[in-house]
């Protein structure tokens, strides 16, 4: 990027100004400064470069925002981008919905099977409750055959009595 | 196995600026507080010397409102401060185009920037003492510097951001960068000569 330095030549300003950056290679840089030893302009030159270069940095780096300018970027970005009070109260509304509905449907769920539990079993004594007995089978018979049979199965049932 | 000092403090330099780009994008009013202290005076400072004007309130939060409507995109690939200084400085050109549009069709206004772009050789002896030596006279020198030549020296020379960063952020190649830096130097320090070659006046 430097052009290369001739003993009799002034250092151009880019370059003096990239030696100030620390960017020049070794060898540029080891040239420079053997120039700076003997050029007083250079030397000048280098010195006013240096206090330029800081002026412009502590001019650029003034630019500080004031605490209002944050106050109201930061009240700007909320109303553009904060979720809004409506969508807030949603949002926590639906997060204590799912707190408190997730075990209430398994309380419901674990009802509803003892439930169905409890009926399936009181079907079935119901069931029992309901059956005519062995006599009344022989009884209720409505032909020969049918009391024949439900007559052997009474005399059975009372042997094993 | 315990992690080297220098590797934990980049781990948890990480997981900040995760936790800060998740707490953005659920609009978190603390991610944005964070945001705004770390980055509002980057944005600033990069739009004030690209503009050339301390006028940039509204500027800089335009570009946070595209920094926060964009976060949802943003994958990593680069740092989060390099792609931040991307957005303001992309914000800025487009304020540049738009201002250059504006000075066209309303030519009898001379706005700030303008006055400061007459040479110095334009403005008497008494009159820089007025406004203000030095300092006055980079600003000057800043802002006749093309846009493509002033955000360069802007990122790397007052920024102090490395080659790579300045790449990234301009869209360029580091090489076309470095050239023209060093042509952007020649004529900052070309109008700066008076001010390089004599003794200081002030």
């Amino acid at each position: 990027m430097s052009e290369s330095l001739r003993p009799q030549e002034h250092i151009a300003a880019a370059t003096l100004w990239q030696w100030r950056a620390q960017e020049l290679g070794a060898g540029e840089s080891a040239a420079v400064q053997q120039h700076l030893q003997s050029c007083a302009a250079c030397q000048q030159r280098a010195r006013m470069l240096g206090r330029v270069l800081h002026e412009m940095r502590a001019r650029h780096h003034a630019a500080q925002p004031a605490l209002a300018e944050q106050m109201h970027l930061l009240a700007a970005l909320q109303t553009e981008f904060a979720p809004s009070q409506k969508s807030r109260a949603l949002v926590s509304a639906s997060q204590s919905v799912v707190r408190w509905l997730a075990p209430a449907l398994a309380v419901l769920a674990a009802l509803f099977v003892l439930w169905r539990e409890e009926t399936a079993a009181s079907n079935s004594s119901l069931e029992s409750l309901l059956a005519p007995s062995r006599e009344e089978q022989v009884l209720m018979a409505s032909d020969e055959e049918t009391a024949r049979q439900a007559l052997m199965e009474l005399a059975f049932s009372t042997e094993e009595k | 196995m315990k992690m080297p000092d220098h590797e934990t403090a980049t781990a948890q330099a990480e997981n900040t600026e995760a936790d800060l780009i998740a707490g953005c994008r659920a609009g978190e009013r603390e991610a944005l507080e964070a945001l705004i202290k770390q980055y509002q005076p980057a944005v600033l400072r990069v739009c004030v010397s690209i503009l050339g004007s301390r006028e940039v309130e509204d500027l800089v939060q335009d570009v946070f409102i595209k920094i926060l409507k964009k976060i949802r995109g943003f994958e990593g690939r680069a740092a989060l401060f390099t792609w931040i200084y991307e957005i303001a400085v992309n914000h800025c050109r487009d304020e540049l185009r738009r201002r250059k549009r504006r000075r066209w069709f309303s030519l009898h206004e001379m706005p700030q920037e303008a006055l400061e772009q007459i040479p110095l050789d334009e403005i008497s002896a008494s009159e820089q003492i007025e406004a203000g030596e030095v300092r006055s006279q980079l600003r000057r020198a800043l802002n006749q510097l093309t846009p493509k030549y002033r955000e360069l020296v802007v990122l790397r020379d007052l920024e102090g951001l490395s080659y790579e960063e300045v790449a990234k952020i301009s869209g360029l190649e580091e090489k076309l960068v470095k050239s023209r830096l060093h042509q952007a130097r020649q004529i900052l320090a070309g109008k700066m000569k008076r001010y390089l070659e004599e003794a200081p006046h002030v």
